[in-house]
């Protein structure tokens, strides 16, 4: 059977959307929160992760072939459905301007410090229409192909940074820490959650989505803990926890330690790279899923003359939300993190509690 | 900018407007977006240093 996207597709762009925040957000909120213990916290975010994919799952099978708009009507009725649809939308919103603000600051802190953030925006703003000309396709299988290059990357890297590891900034691991360690675990949870875009998508999956297909879920939950731990643990190791809770952009720094054998060094620009990539993939999906709530809350069949004046307000909004680093890294680990928190758990927990109270399943095909 | 957005705006409203008119759902919304996303622009144009959300939130919400 012919899908629109597949179950592989979601699973790559999940991990694909998440490299950037894992990079530049993740080590520096878990070393102010935990200290330098914090690289155990992507290991306690499977605590929240794994159930999130069981009620993934759960929902899917519930409801096959449903997106999480569907499943809401069935489960809460036609207003509540779009109360929270306009809820997800505002949250969207947010999260793309959010992901816009760190793209254009990424790239001044890296890159170009003298360039404008305005022209960082608007040429990400022509890169993003122009590939969602294409259909949402194009950005899926432009994350299925480039991950695979980046994992490869990263692994290299590693390998090259095994002897620059500093034991003294890990070790020893105390318990008195481990509760801190525990409760920082909700920063790697936040971008984890970002596994939701396969509910968004439930439609396009087909009725049918094999045991096969669900698995990929969990390979996608386990590499995303995996990826989460190397990279906090050795931006921590050869940085230290003090330098990554001051810097806006730990691994950057950390990498340019960093060389091959002392033949090859200056990895750091596909570092930059990297997140720039994850950073479009990210957008793209955003705004697509922009669209689609926009189509569910006022019933629209196409909404791709809305790209422009939801681009529009996304470079405005940029400027309204935060206008220097110190602004957004508070904005992102006081409002975001708990946002993503609420939207990527907290609604889908209570749909699969409705869902198990009422006894509710499709029994037809929709 | 906000000229390129004008234009664009316009641009792309003339390219569907088929679309746009043939409801009137989508013409309300699509301009009720623009307004929205003008009256943003003309707001930053005459005050680019207004005080952000987060600043805000930094600063009530301690």
């Amino acid at each position: 059977m012919k899908r629109d996207v597949t179950m592989r597709q979601i699973t790559f762009m999940y991990l694909f959307i998440s490299v950037s925040t894992i990079l530049r957000q993740v080590p520096q909120a878990l070393a102010k929160e935990a200290g330098s213990s914090a690289y155990l916290s992507p290991l306690w975010s499977l605590i929240a992760t794994i159930p999130l994919i069981g009620i993934i799952i759960y929902l899917m099978k519930a409801y096959p072939g449903l997106n999480f708009y569907e499943i809401m009507v069935q489960l809460l009725g036609k207003f509540v459905a779009k109360i929270l649809i306009l809820a997800y939308l505002l949250w969207l919103l947010l999260a793309t301007t959010a992901k816009v603000t760190s793209y254009s600051l990424t790239l001044q802190f890296t890159l170009m410090p003298r360039t404008r953030s305005d022209f960082f925006m608007v040429i990400m703003m022509i890169l993003v229409f122009y590939a969602l000309l294409r259909g949402v396709k194009t950005v899926f299988r432009f994350s299925e192909v480039t991950l695979g290059t980046v994992l490869v990357i990263f692994a290299i890297l590693f390998i090259c940074a095994v002897s620059r590891l500093r034991y003294d900034y890990l070790l020893p691991v105390s318990t008195v820490h481990m509760m801190k360690t525990v409760l920082a675990a909700k920063n790697v949870a936040a971008v984890g959650g970002n596994i939701i875009i396969a509910l968004f998508f439930g439609d396009k999956l087909g009725i049918t989505v094999t045991k096969e297909q669900f698995h990929r879920l969990w390979f996608g939950v386990i590499t995303f803990t995996a990826l989460a731990f190397v990279i906090v643990l050795f931006t921590f190791g050869i940085s230290g926890p003090s330098l990554t809770a001051s810097l806006p952009f730990p691994f950057y720094i950390t990498v340019k330690s960093i060389s091959f054998f002392n033949i090859f060094e200056r990895f750091e620009v596909l570092v930059t790279l990297i997140c720039i990539m994850s950073d479009f993939a990210a957008i793209s999906i955003f705004v697509v899923l922009l669209h689609r709530c926009f189509e569910w809350l006022f019933k629209l069949e196409h909404s791709e003359y809305l790209c422009i004046p939801l681009g529009i307000i996304l470079f405005y909004a940029t400027y309204y939300l935060s206008s220097t680093q110190f602004e957004f890294n508070y904005l992102y680990q006081k409002v975001l993190v708990n946002l993503n928190l609420v939207f990527e758990y907290a609604v889908p927990l209570l749909l699969t509690l409705v869902c198990l109270l009422r006894g509710k399943k499709i029994k037809e095909q929709y | 900018m906000i000229y390129v957005f004008g234009i664009t705006l316009i641009y792309v409203f003339i390219r569907e407007r088929k679309q746009l008119l043939q409801s009137s759902k989508n013409l309300i919304i699509y301009l009720l977006l623009a307004i929205l996303a003008f009256a943003m622009g003309v707001v930053y144009l005459c005050n680019p240093y207004l005080p952000s959300i987060s600043l805000l939130l930094e600063k009530y919400l301690k």
